[in-house]
């Protein structure tokens, strides 16, 4: 299985952090907020849309408007094969760091 | 501002549609909207879009290389490649893309133009429920063109009794009056008069003053921006009294913004309705003169059409209207007037505008054949060059490519290409619109930011441009064999170079049609130059009087006067120039052999010099003359043609009648000359002796100090109608202006010639390039053989001489029976001539012979040693 890039680990993070409240600017509000970065549209909407061909990711439309008026907000959530990408994710990155203490902690003591 | 960004919104839901799935596109669009609301507080509207747009585009890219090329590893290789064989063919690159960017920039312009034209009177706000009123005699025997004048009590009548109807307004207008307002005088082109609904029906906003009150009072008038500060500078114009004709004052009430430039309408002074009838002496309720425009805003959810059958049926009943003077109605809608070109009596300025708007069709037609060009040239370049890549192709198909993925790669190319090439078309246009808006006397802005629509309309020509000129090498270049390309054996594929040779074939004759087209309306010109008009028009000025009532006094004491001045040879004053007579709208009475027959002619009065001045001849009879004291009791001259049309056995000596003047006595018979354009027949005319009735003075003099008499026919005219502005005119440049619009259709086709050319010797340059690399090996071995440099070149030749010949022999019929069609629209012309055939396929063989010269000569002295090495 290729590995995920890590902006799609990062997407499929803020999904699942998301849960139900998963929509478009708040994806992209809860990337902003747990990377510290600013992040361009085609950065997240382009690996967006990859991970939806992949089938990791769903998307599905609110039943009522937005109050703007505007269409149904788009919301999106982990399929099953999604979320045992994550689980598999997970499993990679804590074996990669076990063993490994907190490295500033480390630097700075 | 929350309509820009609907606009944006929609934009991007459009082209981002094309590549992402639903879903995301709303997402997306969403997380946009959301910026934008947050920019626009922090940075400014016209940055928000600006970023908007930046954003689009970067994320429109993204996706669209995602969904074209998948994973992005190939992308990269693709584009490495891509910008490799680039620099290696710098020449190729150039070509291509200069002849994409002609296409593409002229495309633009044409856009533009045609969105500009398409746009008339569309920004008034009720736009889609207003009518113009036009009518058609409903005498069979007195029938003419739809007019758009109608007569006074039409509007009163129709709201009266149609409640379908929800605001009505007429509007006329007079040319050339005198304004003066202290120290400034000037004669303005026209002055409108004006119902106060026109302010409901029409968006035109005030600066000053109210639109219901604007105009309620007599002797008021509005004026546009530019005329307020034309007169009155930084004054407060308001309260203030213009004088107009001489003789009546007229308070400013209220200033209006200008009115756009696509608009039909371009007023300037505006006054109430009922001053124009102090003006003119008519009778406002009669329903025999047409001198009005007559516009009207329907209620909401009323059919046009029905309105229009219900009009006609009704308007009549009850109310006592002769026969003759009943008319059909027509409803024109508001935003058609511009375009629609075979209307009479439309407002004279706008007029010529509308003659531009001929070249809607011209424009577009060559907009799109050259784009066309332009992409025959990227696929004729393409596949010559598909040669030299095949080993590339051969290569990626050993190692696993699929057919699909190399179609893609090289579609993906020419995209490239001809977004490249939009680039630089857009330059081009920043620094060429300016001479093209002087060409058609329009101010078209090229805003990037504004014209969504230009945008969305650029993209996708580029992107069509892309696959269409890319397709037929992608196809080609992606069907080679491997085996055979390895080999070495590709090259003879004589399928390819077939097609090459049809495409250069089509690229000539277009060119090709374009020459010829362009020596024709060149000839035309030059037969509307040197045709005997049937009357003089050199050595004479012409002033324009507008029936002054001091000059009209005076006349005889200005003639005395004027002709002291050795230089100036004849005076004459008359109603009309016999270069333009426009008084055909009313049907003459000429009673001839069966009284009461009604002959439409065309009407002019002038004084006893006026065939002297302009040196008409006269075929049967005499000229009017002093020495004969009837002929101040009426008398009359007719042309050949109503001589015909009145069918009298010998006119000289009859009596006719005509605009209230009865017992006009014939005295003698004008040949016929054109007073009207070349693009009509000569029509019946009479000519009466009324040497007061001055709309015209005409000089004819010597020019050699013209400088010193035309000071003195000023100082003259100053002495004798001080409240008349000076204004002069040489009359043969009047006669050339009426064919302005022939004269820009001239420019229009050299231009185009020009240019068809250049793009079609890109072409052949590029062509000629790849077919001396593929010979590259026969020419050394010619060479080794003995042959001669000059042999070498004319071999090369050879076959280019053949295509041109070919090209020139379809495009003949093609030229031959597309100009024939244009020279129908004169009455008189030239015909199309053997010698433009033959001149055009000389050009454009002297042409592509030069081109392609380079490239054999070089090929041919090339050292055969070097040439045998090859590969």
């Amino acid at each position: 299985m290729a590995f995920l890039s890590r902006i799609e680990e990062i997407l499929l993070l803020s999904i699942w952090k998301l849960k139900d409240e998963a929509y478009g600017i708040a994806i992209r509000h809860q990337v902003e907020k747990d990377t510290g970065i600013s992040w361009l549209s085609e950065a997240i909407y382009a690996p967006l849309s990859r991970l939806k061909d992949k089938g990791y990711v769903e998307s599905l439309k609110a039943e009522e408007s937005t109050e703007k008026g505007g269409r149904p907000r788009i919301y999106y959530r982990l399929t099953p094969s999604g979320l045992a990408r994550l689980i598999s994710v997970q499993e990679v990155n804590r074996s990669l760091w076990h063993g490994v203490p907190d490295l500033k902690k480390e630097r700075s003591g | 501002m929350t309509n820009r960004q609907s606009v944006l919104s929609a934009l991007s839901r459009h082209l981002l549609g094309v590549f992402a799935d639903a879903d995301l596109v709303d997402s997306i669009v969403e997380d946009m909207e959301d910026r934008f609301a947050l920019n626009v507080e922090q940075k400014g509207c016209l940055c928000a879009q600006s970023i908007w747009i930046g954003k689009l585009a970067v994320v429109l890219t993204a996706f669209a290389i995602k969904s074209f090329f998948g994973r992005s590893i190939m992308f990269k290789n693709y584009l490495k490649l891509f910008i490799r064989t680039m620099k290696r063919n710098k020449i190729y690159s150039f070509l291509n893309i200069t002849g994409l960017t002609i296409g593409l920039a002229i495309f633009i312009i044409i856009a533009l133009y045609g969105q500009h034209e398409l746009s008339f009177d569309k920004y008034h706000v009720h736009s889609d429920r207003t009518y113009r009123i036009l009518h058609q005699s409903k005498d069979e025997r007195i029938k003419r063109a739809t007019s758009s004048y109608t007569p006074a009590p039409l509007v009163p009548r129709m709201t009266d009794i149609f409640p379908e109807i929800e605001s009505a307004a007429r509007i006329t207008c007079r040319y050339n009056i005198p304004v003066v307002f202290g120290e400034k005088r000037f004669f303005e082109d026209i002055v409108y008069f004006v119902e106060n609904e026109a302010f409901e029906i029409f968006s035109i906003p005030f600066i000053t003053g109210d639109p219901k009150k604007a105009l309620a009072q007599p002797a008021t008038i509005v004026l546009s921006e530019r005329m307020a500060e034309k007169y009155f500078g930084d004054e407060n114009p308001v309260g203030k009294t213009l004088n107009l004709k001489g003789n009546l004052s007229y308070t400013v009430s209220g200033i209006i913004e200008n009115m756009p430039e696509n608009s039909h309408l371009s007023m300037d002074f505006i006054m109430p309705f009922d001053e124009f009838f102090k003006f003119l002496n008519l009778d406002p309720h009669s329903w025999s003169t047409s001198n009005y425009y007559s516009y009207i805003l329907l209620r909401e959810g009323i059919e046009a059409e029905e309105f229009e059958s219900k009009l006609n049926s009704n308007i009549y009943k009850g109310i006592e209207v002769e026969d003759r003077r009943k008319k059909t109605y027509y409803l024109q809608s508001l935003s058609s007037i511009h375009l629609q070109t075979d209307v009479i009596h439309e407002i004279r300025d706008h007029v010529d505008d509308k003659k531009d708007s001929k070249y809607l069709l011209l424009f577009s037609t060559s907009a799109f054949l050259m784009l066309i060009l332009a992409c025959i040239n990227y696929m004729n370049l393409a596949t010559a060059r598909s040669i030299q890549r095949c080993k590339e192709v051969g290569i990626r198909k050993v190692v696993g490519a699929k057919r699909g993925q190399l179609i893609k790669q090289f579609l993906g190319e020419s995209v490239f290409f001809s977004s490249v090439s939009l680039v630089a078309a857009v330059i081009v246009v920043f620094f060429t619109l300016p001479v093209f808006n002087n060409f058609v006397q329009r101010s078209l802005k090229f805003d990037i930011l504004e014209n969504q629509m230009l945008i969305l309309l650029s993209i996708s020509v580029v992107v069509f441009v892309g696959l269409v000129s890319g397709s037929y090498p992608a196809l080609l270049i992606s069907s080679f064999n491997p085996c055979t390309i390895l080999k070495g054996k590709i090259g003879k594929s004589s399928r390819a170079f077939s097609l090459r040779n049809i495409l250069v074939v089509v690229q000539f004759a277009v060119t090709i049609v374009f020459v010829i087209g362009s020596f024709v309306v060149r000839d035309q010109l030059l037969f509307i130059k040197t045709t005997d008009m049937g009357y003089n028009r050199e050595q004479i000025i012409t002033l324009a009087i507008k029936n002054d009532g001091e000059v009209r006094k005076n006349i005889e004491a200005i003639r005395t006067e004027l002709k002291r001045n050795p230089k100036i040879t004849a005076v004459s004053a008359s109603s009309y120039l016999p270069s333009f007579n426009e008084s055909g709208v009313n049907i003459k009475v000429l009673p001839g052999k069966n009284p009461g027959e009604y002959v439409p002619v065309y009407g002019s009065m002038a004084d006893y010099d006026y065939i002297y001045v302009f040196g008409m001849d006269i075929v049967e009879g005499r000229n009017f003359s002093r020495e004969f004291a009837s002929d101040a009791q009426g008398a009359v001259l007719i042309n050949e043609s109503a001589a015909a049309a009145c069918k009298w056995e010998s006119p000289i000596g009859q009596e006719l009648s005509a605009w209230g003047y009865n017992h006009l006595k014939i005295v003698g018979i004008i040949k016929d000359f054109h007073f009207r354009s070349l693009h009509e027949p000569i029509g019946p005319l009479f000519v009466i002796l009324n040497p007061s009735y001055v709309r015209y003075i005409s000089v004819k003099m010597d020019m050699s100090d013209f400088d010193g008499t035309i000071a003195y026919v000023e100082k003259t005219m100053k002495n004798f109608a001080p409240g008349l502005p000076f204004e002069y005119h040489f009359f043969n440049e009047t006669v050339e202006r009426m064919y302005r619009a022939e004269q820009k259709i001239s420019q229009m086709y050299g231009f185009i010639s020009l240019i068809t050319i250049i793009i079609a010797c890109l072409g052949i340059f590029g062509l000629s390039t790849a077919i001396a690399e593929k010979r590259t090996k026969e020419i050394g071995v010619r060479k080794v053989l003995g042959a001669s440099v000059m042999g070498i070149t004319a071999l090369l030749w050879k076959q280019f001489v053949k295509l041109v010949l070919i090209a020139n022999i379809i495009a003949w019929p093609v030229a031959f029976f597309v100009m024939n069609r244009w020279l129908q629209n004169f009455v008189y012309r030239t015909d199309v001539k053997v010698w433009m055939f033959l001149v055009s396929a000389f050009v454009t063989l002297a042409v592509a012979l030069m081109t392609v010269s380079y490239q054999s000569v070089k090929a041919a002295l090339a050292n055969p040693v070097d040439s045998l090495r090859h590969e």
